[in-house]
């Protein structure tokens, strides 16, 4: 178990990463506290807290069933019928989003906080060029663009910072477009109405090698020259890898694990889960003879086991896990755990709640 | 033979030659067909893994193999003989001989037969084993496969089980047969992350016990070096073989720069790998010759490479050998850059 | 057996269609038995004609005297044959054409919805009148013959549909590989998945036989030999129901047995999709 303070220094030593003193000064974009949705008596998301800072790329990660994506619409005041939030909240710049009447949400969505859905490049008309699709987004939100020339303008600014050609784009029907390239136009289109907080779900999961990378790549550039914050949801750790700068990990509805690229990375104090997880991915710089996969499967949320739901396959798993739900442990520099194991004994050196 | 002994000092026969395939949708209006002139020799005994993108013609090539698409040109010889020309009861051992795993487990299982309904078929068809023994081996390849071998389980229906347990239902169906070769098309890209390596360790297992030989469809290199290990890598862009070689070699030391292109552009599961690398590519290696078509005429990737010259657009390069047991079909392969340079973890692998 | 115990499941979550399986099975146990307790003559038993409901005549009684009860029971065993042979004929003539073109495919395929086509387009009940009006028969056999002429043609059609899209799923990709033969493909891979549909429509295949064959009688076109409701209704109009309210009784019973088991079948019909579809009938 390493010291706070051992933590602190590991904090600062990542370039690039984010340092942790910067991070404290970012002020808090998005807010969720203690949030709980339901489906009927399921529980897809059960008691989550996290904080979005200006500025991160946010990935939610977990695999099938785990809320994320559940997580990811709640924030946009979209969790599908018939979930319901049953408790808890979700704060916007101080907005509570959770309270909001639904014309107030109408406009925040797009406006302030965007999405790109899943297998976005089935979304477009495919009788309407690209073009009046953007015009028909820029007619909903008419205070966005003083007139709608600049709302094009600013269109094809942003599909040559996702390298597309607009004016292929602009005229074209969806059917002219590759896959990969109207995920790129989604993209573009999330961000037309310049939202602080872009949300993609799955943004690679659809597309070849050869897009991934340049989805990654743009999400970057994006990043950097627009400033906008981003929160993703994935399956795929490498993607986690190569964009994210704080990660919440999910298993079965509930957090398991928050904090910093490099925690969830290299810590050693991390969920038993997300460093199996890792063990379990083949890529092509793993050592092969250390891949494992996680035996087992993830439980459905009608038969959740007592106590902890990574119990029944973690190796480290003890009587008190097996009865007592792990609650989520923070230390100094906020990176969140939930596992008896792991935190057990930390508790005198400083954890806060 | 184990999956360890991969190159017998004697070579023999192959299992399935492919000679010469090619394939142009009746509909298609694309000026490349789907398959042009992919030869390749499948032995026995081997994991062959077929990578590209999508619309490289890897399905394609993976639908004729096991005999479900005839192709317009080109053959595939089983046991020296024409897949397409062979009689009723030829036919019927080639359709033992080859089986299939596909990507979607949910598709893959006929939803309105139960687990028992869906092995039973099969051994029966091809008498596997005496009828009153077809029980019994049910039960056997469900432990097999790491599935529940009881009663119960096999009452159960498609939609009763998970993604995982589907596939490895799928992968039981697959080998009821005792065939000697599986092709298989993707199967773990749909399931969770967790369990990709499990049904991975069990084709691996599967092999070493009863000597098969896999075609492993797949967009994805970490799948295939794990599971293609001794085995050998075929990269395929827009219907072309373009490289082939021993897997470990094709992902270390690429000589095609497609080949190099995908392996360089993987994403990578690790942070510092991934920072370090994005303040090296200054130039991002994919800019907008990314969307050019593949070319008509003189080599197939010319339009995208970043090492063309003029002698790349005369004539389709043929494949030429740039190490032993290793071909790519490129007339400057020594231009590739070397991987390691770019990603210095994948030498020490 | 745990096909029953799913189908007893299903039915006590339903209680509609329950009702209607309790209906429909009271109606096949009065067909097979109800000549053990029922009676009935050809010959008048003066003075009891159109007599009213009373303890000994539950219904009446009809223009001979004969109790009406006991004419609505004996009449329900041809009804249902017929009824039942029909949809067996249409069931079977539709699904094998439907699975055995969609699969096919090609110029077969196209060959013979052309010859579906035919039927389908034919006016049913005016061809039904006409033939039977040619063929005289009282064999109830022909009689469902008959009813199932142009039946089968949109079930085929409409099976055929389902075929197609079934056709290039993986499942049956993976079936071909395993070289299966066709049989097994249409009746083993095929079949269950069509088998909700199936189901219903043979449901749906009894009703409409039922009101065809009560449809020929009532117009006569069919011999009137026998007891059957279809009999009782045209009976009834032609000794004069439609002027007198003494025989509404008479006129109606036929009638209201009829609705009842169409009813009956069509809430027990709700029952059949989630039994034969796994998805639906296990848990």
């Amino acid at each position: 178990m390493t010291s706070t303070h051992q933590m602190m220094a590991l904090h600062a030593d990542t370039a690039g990463g984010s340092n942790s003193n910067a991070r404290q000064q970012a002020p808090a974009i998005l807010e969720v506290d203690d949030l709980s949705v339901n489906f009927g008596p399921l529980r897809a998301v059960d008691g989550v807290s996290l904080t979005v800072r200006e500025g991160d790329i946010y990935a939610l990660a977990g695999e099938s069933g785990c809320g994320k994506s559940t997580l990811a619409y709640s924030l946009l005041g979209m969790v599908p019928p018939p979930g319901v939030v049953s408790t808890g909240q979700i704060t916007f710049r101080g907005r509570n989003l959770t309270r909001m009447d639904r014309r107030k949400l109408d406009q925040l969505r797009g406006a302030e906080i965007s999405m790109v859905f899943q297998a976005a490049m089935n979304a477009f008309n495919p009788v309407i060029t690209i073009g009046t699709q953007v015009e028909h987004v820029l007619q909903a939100h008419p205070d966005s663009f003083p007139t709608a020339r600049e709302g094009r303008e600013y269109f094809e600014y942003l599909l040559r910072l996702v390298r597309l050609d607009p004016d292929v784009v602009w005229n074209g029907y969806e059917s002219r477009l590759s896959g990969g390239m109207k995920q790129r136009v989604a993209i573009a289109l999330g961000l037309l109405l310049r939202p602080s907080v872009l949300v993609l779900d799955e943004p690679t999961t659809a597309l070849d090698i050869l897009n991934q990378r340049l989805v990654i790549d743009i999400l970057n550039d994006l990043h950097e020259t627009l400033g906008v914050t981003i929160i993703f949801i994935t399956h795929d750790l490498a993607l986690v890898a190569e964009l994210a700068n704080r990660v919440a990990v999910m298993y079965a509805g509930r957090l398991v694990e928050t904090g910093t690229i490099d925690e969830i990375f290299y810590d050693d104090r991390r969920h038993p889960y997300v460093s199996a997880l890792i063990r379990a991915v083949p890529s092509v710089t793993a050592d092969t003879e250390l891949i494992k996969p996680i035996p087992g499967r993830v439980p459905s949320l009608a038969e959740l086991p007592p106590g902890c739901r990574f119990a029944p396959r973690c190796a480290l798993a003890t009587d008190i896990c097996q009865s007592v739900d792990p609650p989520l442990l923070l230390d100094a520099a906020e990176h969140g755990v939930a596992c008896h194991v792991v935190n057990a004994g930390l508790s005198e050196k400083g954890l806060l709640k | 033979m184990t999956a360890a002994e991969t190159t017998p000092a004697t070579d023999p026969a192959p299992l399935l030659q492919v000679d010469g395939l090619s394939h142009r949708y009746p509909t298609s209006t694309a000026p490349l067909p789907a398959l042009n002139g992919v030869d390749l020799d499948v032995a026995q005994d081997s994991v062959t893994a077929i990578v590209g993108e999508s619309g490289c013609g890897k399905t394609t090539l993976g639908r004729m193999i096991t005999g479900l698409l005839k192709p317009s040109d080109g053959r595939i010889l089983y046991q020296g003989q024409d897949i397409w020309k062979l009689g009723r009861a030829d036919w019927n051992q080639y359709r033992r001989a080859v089986q299939i795993v596909q990507q979607d487990p949910y598709a893959s299982l006929n939803p309105g037969l139960s687990i028992r309904e869906t092995l039973r078929p099969g051994l029966l068809h091809h008498k596997i084993v005496p009828r009153r023994e077809v029980h019994g081996e049910i039960l056997r390849l469900l432990e097999l496969v790491g599935l529940d071998a009881d009663e119960a389980f096999l009452r159960r229906f498609p939609h009763q089980l998970s993604g995982g347990q589907r596939q490895r239902l799928a992968v039981a169906r697959a080998v009821s047969l005792r065939p000697q070769l599986v092709v298989a098309d993707e199967p773990t890209s749909m399931l969770d992350v967790s369990i990709r390596v499990a049904v991975l360790d069990l084709l691996l297992s599967l092999r070493e016990e009863q000597g098969l030989a896999y075609v492993f469809i797949s967009h994805d290199f970490g799948v295939v070096r794990y599971i293609a290990r001794g085995g050998r890598i075929i990269v395929m862009f827009f219907g072309e073989v373009v490289e082939d070689g021993p897997a470990e070699e094709v992902i270390k030391h690429p000589r095609h720069p497609y080949s190099y292109l995908l392996l360089e552009s993987i994403p990578i599961p690790d942070p510092r790998t991934a920072r370090r690398r994005r303040r090296e590519i200054a130039t991002d290696a994919v800019d907008d010759r990314a969307e050019q078509p593949p070319a008509e005429e003189g080599c197939i990737f010319a339009n995208r490479c970043p090492f063309v010259e003029d002698a790349c657009r005369q004539a389709r390069p043929p494949m030429a050998e740039v190490s032993p047991g290793h071909r790519a079909a490129c007339l400057f392969p020594e231009r590739v850059p070397q991987l390691a340079e770019a990603i210095p973890e994948i030498a020490g692998v | 057996m745990e096909f029953l115990k799913d189908f007893w499941r299903i039915l006590r979550a339903d209680k509609t269609a329950l009702v209607g399986g309790i209906i429909v099975l009271i109606y096949t146990l009065v067909a097979i038995f109800g000549h053990l307790f029922a009676h009935v003559s050809d010959l008048p038993a003066g003075g009891q004609a159109y007599l009213k409901p009373s303890g000994q005549h539950l219904l009446g009684t009809d223009f001979l005297g004969n109790d009406t009860l006991s004419e609505l029971v004996i009449g329900t065993r041809p009804v249902m044959i017929v009824g039942v042979v029909s949809a067996v004929i249409v069931i079977f003539v539709g699904v094998v054409v439907g699975l055995f073109s969609g699969y096919v495919g090609g110029f077969v395929d196209g060959l013979i919805m052309r010859i579906t086509d035919i039927f389908l387009t034919i006016p049913g009940l005016p061809l039904i009148i006409v033939i039977a009006s040619i063929i005289h028969t009282t064999n109830p056999l022909v009689l469902a013959i008959i009813l199932s002429v142009t039946a089968w043609a949109g079930l085929a059609r409409a099976v055929r549909a389902q075929a197609l899209s079934l056709r290039t799923s993986d499942f049956i990709d993976a079936a071909k590989v395993q070289n299966l033969p066709i049989g097994n493909l249409i009746g083993k891979q095929l079949l269950p998945n069509v088998g909700p549909f199936v189901a219903i429509n043979f449901l749906l295949a009894v009703t409409g036989a039922i009101y065809a064959q009560v449809g020929l009688f009532v117009l006569g076109v069919a011999p009137v030999s026998g007891t059957n409701w279809g009999i009782m209704i045209n009976l009834a109009m032609n000794q004069g129901a439609l002027y007198t309210s003494k025989s509404m009784l008479y006129l109606f019973a036929p009638m209201g047995a009829i609705v009842l088991l169409q009813v009956a079948l069509v809430y027990f019909s709700r029952a059949l999709d989630k039994l034969f579809n796994p998805r639906l009938r296990v848990q």
